[in-house]
């Protein structure tokens, strides 16, 4: 069988280019091939092109993969997208990536259907493993202006040497690519307006489409349903354009109404129970909200394929809140008809039609799950897996056993003990892959706490404490120590992270010079209830240098209301989110129009929080945000231990583009961290048509 | 008889309304409230005051405690349990797609463990002093001695992981595809980790019934008569050492409820027990004092059943 495909690798290679080329054209193709031993052949191939464009731009890819030795694989890649009508601008921009590549596992699936008189499936499959080097990679894109063009191809070749003598293999269609998850959390319906958790994160992603997408592998914002997007110079409007020929499931084309229809149900309180205030910076959007719906706002319809957002105030910052965690682009033509405050109510788990690569199957059902199919007519192809299905698996040990057992592959949830980590990382059935976290593990004074107003002694509070021994001791040692929630490369001010290392001699001097009262006991408040030892390890430490702290576990909701309603706490541990764009927890942490749990807001930082949203660079950004942190490392309203990152454990046997690009772990120290452009845990909206399973 | 249980049931109300005050007002005493649960700390932070109150007078959290006690009351009279926070579905929808898989998974245990427990108890006292015996009353010791959920934990590493008999979550091995043997496949061991307590206590139970009774003067009259030794069990002492099993096993079963909220955990059994600390998790008070109702009535009518039971397997309770 090898060897046959071998000798005929010229002919996979022709049928792959042809196959890639229609298919990049938009074009239907029908291949028709049947290969028996010897020499005969039948080829019969049929494209039909219909492309009524006015401006057509071409995109041409060519990849070079260089091996040692003397193999050599060239793939060229021909995409012709419509666009708006525009200018006659030829544009051409090269891109050459270089990528070193440990091992490339090249995977061909030929599939010979039909010969005259007999219907015969021959599946062969090869899988290759090809060392190589380097990886070039270079893109070209051109813009041609054309008027129209109608094109139409018939290419019937038929070849017959010899008669059909002998069928070499038959065999079924392959066994069904089920990728299943574990989740875990408690959700009563999959609805994207209402929906906080994960695995609600997840269902849409697989079932719905944004508008663009953050893409953790090229690092930046890359096209989702909309293909291009613009900001106006003054960054007061954000367009976008929309793909044509995207779907919904049941047929319908996405157009620019529904992704109006879509935003402004977010805005209105009554579909959107509890919609997230991330749109706000839309024009009118306030107003719009408080009349629950009612009014204009600025989501504008240009034309069928182009909607414009326009801004309450010039900013940078629309791309993050509009297209992140956010709206899927819902059906106008279903859900328009629905009146708004029965949206909550729709039947999500029974009906859920999106334009995402996998359709609902099996409904979802609380405290059970959900399954999806594929969606062969997703517009980025057709998805490898044919189902994924989300399990319900309440505790850490039945997710580990079920795990070992073969019985899910993933989970939307990455927690488990020390002890499993440890079993995944020593299995090579299995890969533990860090993403690089936005969570930052931390104590918070109350800033009205009297005997923390001297800063030296937050100063000490926090040199007194060990950080490493206890990340080492109580993390895996997965994380860093940071002393500012300024983490994104572009406002990090790396030398702050240096400012207060573990020195108890010192801090006992700091403690002394602002006259601290040794019989005072800090109250600690934590709803980090399996932590206890964790946080007797710290209060041993500070006793040492004279602080006693005392800590008090409360269930979450207790937390919040003490925290963010009623203040009522000395200090607080919590897992702060700090993502890599400041804007969003300083509004939410930090700034007095919010719930200001801290007590930290004040006119100034109100002012500087402001001017880095109102700021259309980043440079301008950095300028406000590096004064907030050259505030922030003096008074500390945050006192970290460490920035964690995210170690998610998967089976080997499912390939996901991300993940799967790790290198395997063999303890706890070879765990990869992987970069990521905006968030942890966008990595899942990457490409899910290209997630793949080894089924046997 | 009939006027015996009207009476009973007649006297459940008020305790059932006593039951559910005290749960509500627990409830509502404990920190926290539904919208804190319900959004994360986070988002909390992003909303205005404004919003906040706006959303409790949405949910109806902006009255006094009473009052909305007293609305729940009248609307439960009415046969209306609300809807839940977290889900905004009805109340009775939620849980009445969970009684099911909960009746299938103690139903099962209540016959693992009665019928087991019978049996073995009975076999134990007819061979009293044996290394049967011996054996028997160490291992019902060790069943009423060890947690539910680490036998639970015991049974997931042992049958699930390393013998791989069972699956290790969930009711079916594939979601949608409903199939009985799949099915009681899946129940084996939930049903058995809840089972072992009753197993345990119906042993011991059984087992001193069973001796009581073959010292008593009727079953020694009964050999004297010259009855063949199966008549005199079988017929005379077994059905007297029947009865106090009934009651236990019917006392029991409030018990089982109380189980399945560890064994349901688990093996992510989607029953009324993973409802429960669902809904104490999430302040989710309607569907949390609509389970407690549920619990009530199942107490009571535990009780209830025990005493009918009872009266049927004794003649000389019958008579009022």
């Amino acid at each position: 069988m090898l060897q046959t495909v071998r000798g005929k690798k010229w002919l996979g290679l022709a049928i792959a280019l042809v196959a890639l080329v229609a298919l990049a054209c938009g074009t239907r193709e029908v291949v028709k091939e049947v290969e028996v031993p010897g020499e005969t052949v039948v080829v019969e191939k049929e494209v039909i092109r219909e492309v009524p464009v006015e401006v057509v731009v071409e995109k041409e890819v060519v990849k070079e993969v260089m091996v040692p030795g003397e193999t050599m694989v060239v793939e060229k890649e021909v995409v012709k997208e419509v666009m708006v009508p525009g200018e006659t601008v030829v544009v051409e921009k090269e891109v050459v990536k270089e990528v070193p590549v440990e091992v490339v596992v090249e995977r061909e699936v030929v599939k010979t259907v039909e010969v005259p008189g007999q219907t015969v499936v021959v599946e062969k499959e090869v899988v290759r493993e090809v060392p190589v080097e380097v990886v070039v990679e270079k893109e070209v894109v051109k813009e041609v202006p054309v008027e129209v063009v109608v094109e139409k191809e018939v290419v019937k070749t038929v070849e017959v040497v010899k008669e059909v003598e002998k069928i070499v293999e038959v065999e079924a269609a392959g066994p069904e690519k089920h990728l299943r998850m574990r989740f875990k959390e408690a959700i009563a319906h999959i609805n994207p307006f209402d929906s906080l958790s994960r695995p609600h994160s997840w269902a849409w992603n697989l079932m719905g489409s944004r508008l663009i997408f953050p893409d953790d592998k090229a690092m930046q914002w890359s096209p989702d349903l909309a293909q291009r997007w613009e900001v106006s110079e003054d960054a007061t409007s954000y367009t976008f354009y929309l793909r044509k020929g995207a779907k919904f499931h049941d047929g319908e084309e996405v157009t620019a109404d529904d992704v109006v229809f879509t935003f402004r149900s977010y805005l209105n309180p009554e579909a959107s129970p509890r919609g997230p205030n991330l749109l706000s910076l839309i024009k009118g959007a306030e107003a719009f909200t408080a009349a629950n719906g009612q009014g204009d706002v600025g989501i504008v319809k240009v034309d069928d394929y182009t909607v414009r957002f326009d801004q309450e105030f010039p900013n940078a910052l629309f791309l993050d809140k509009c297209c992140n965690s956010t709206p899927i682009i819902m059906p106008e033509h279903v859900l328009g008809n629905v009146a708004p405050a029965e949206i909550a109510n729709y039947p999500w788990s029974r009906e859920f039609i999106g334009s995402g690569p996998f359709m609902l199957d099996v409904p979802f059902v609380a405290d059970r799950g959900w399954s999806m199919r594929k969606n062969p007519d997703y517009f980025f192809g057709e998805p490898r897996l044919d189902k994924i299905s989300f399990e319900f698996i309440e505790t850490r040990d039945a997710t580990f056993v079920a795990m070992q057992r073969g019985e899910i592959h993933g989970s939307s949830y990455p927690t488990l003990t020390e002890e499993m980590y440890q079993a995944f990382v020593t299995d090579p059935r299995f890969n533990v892959i860090g993403i690089k976290g936005s969570i930052m593990r931390s104590f918070m004074f109350n800033n009205n706490y009297e005997p923390a107003q001297d800063l030296r002694v937050r100063h000490a509070f926090l040199m007194a404490i060990d950080r490493q021994a206890l990340i080492d001791a109580y993390w895996q040692g997965n994380g860093d120590i940071i002393n500012t929630p300024f983490q994104n490369p572009l406002y990090h001010i790396p030398e702050y992270d240096s400012r207060y290392p573990y020195n108890p001699a010192k801090a006992r001097e700091l403690l002394a010079e602002a006259g601290w009262d040794e019989s005072t006991v800090i109250e600690n408040k934590s709803y980090y209830v399996d932590r206890e030892d964790f946080f007797s390890a710290i209060q041993a430490m500070l006793a040492e240098v004279g602080i006693q702290m005392k800590t008090t576990m409360q269930q979450g909701p207790a937390w919040v209301e003490d925290f963010y309603n009623k203040h009522e706490f000395d200090l607080v541990f919590a897992g702060f989110g700090a993502p890599f764009d400041p804007d969003g927890w300083l509004i939410a942490q930090m700034h007095s129009s919010a719930q200001d749990g801290g007590q930290y807001a004040n006119p100034d930082l109100d002012a500087l929080i402001d001017k880095g949203r109102a700021a259309t660079t980043p440079a301008a950004r950095g300028e406000a945000y590096a004064m907030i942190a050259e505030d922030f490392i003096d008074r500390m309203p945050f006192l970290p231990i460490l920035r964690q990152n995210e170690w998610w454990y998967k089976a080997n046997v499912w390939h996901q583009p991300i993940l799967s690009e790790a290198r395997q772990a063999t303890s706890f120290s070879t765990i990869q961290i992987l970069p990521v452009f905006l968030n942890a845990g966008s990595w899942h909206k990457y490409h899910p048509e290209r997630w793949d399973l080894d089924v046997r | 008889m009939q006027k015996y249980i009207l009476r009973r049931i007649l006297i459940s109300i008020p305790m059932i309304v006593g039951i559910s005050l005290i749960t509500f007002v627990m409830v509502n005493l404990a920190p926290g409230d539904p919208l804190t649960a319900m959004i994360p700390p986070d988002l909390m932070a992003e909303m205005s005051p404004a919003q906040l109150d706006a959303k409790k007078r949405q949910l109806g959290l902006d009255r006094p405690m009473m009052v909305r006690y007293f609305i729940w009351l009248g609307e439960l009279v009415r046969g209306n349990f609300g809807f839940s926070f977290l889900s905004r579905e009805p109340v009775l929808k939620i849980i009445w797609e969970r009684i099911p898989p909960t009746l299938e998974l103690t139903f099962a245990a209540l016959v693992i463990g009665t019928l087991g427990g019978f049996v073995m108890g009975v076999v134990a006292a007819l061979k009293q002093y044996s290394l049967y015996d011996y054996a028997l009353s160490f291992a019902s010791l060790v069943g009423l001695s060890i947690p539910g959920f680490f036998l639970a934990l015991i049974a997931l590493f042992l049958f699930v992981l390393r013998f791989e008999w069972f699956p290790s979550h969930g009711m079916t091995s594939e979601l949608g595809r409903f199939n009985i043997w799949d099915n009681l496949y899946h129940l084996v061991l939930p049903a058995s980790v809840l089972a072992i307590e009753l197993l345990a206590v119906s042993t011991r139970y059984a087992r001193t019934a069973m001796l009581e009774v073959l010292h008593s003067d009727y079953v020694t009259t009964a050999r004297a008569k010259g009855l063949s030794e199966w008549v005199v069990i079988g017929r005379h002492a077994f059905r007297n050492a029947l009865l106090p099993l009934i009651t236990i096993s019917s006392l029991r079963i409030p018990l089982l409820f109380g189980g399945v909220i560890v064994i349901e955990q688990m093996f992510s059994w989607p029953g009324m027990g993973l409802l429960t600390v669902r809904a104490i998790t999430n302040v989710d008070y309607p569907v949390l004092m609509a389970l407690t109702f549920w619990v009530a009535v199942i107490v009571l009518f535990s009780n209830l059943l025990a005493d009918v039971l009872y009266a049927v397997a004794d003649p000389r309770i019958r008579t009022d």
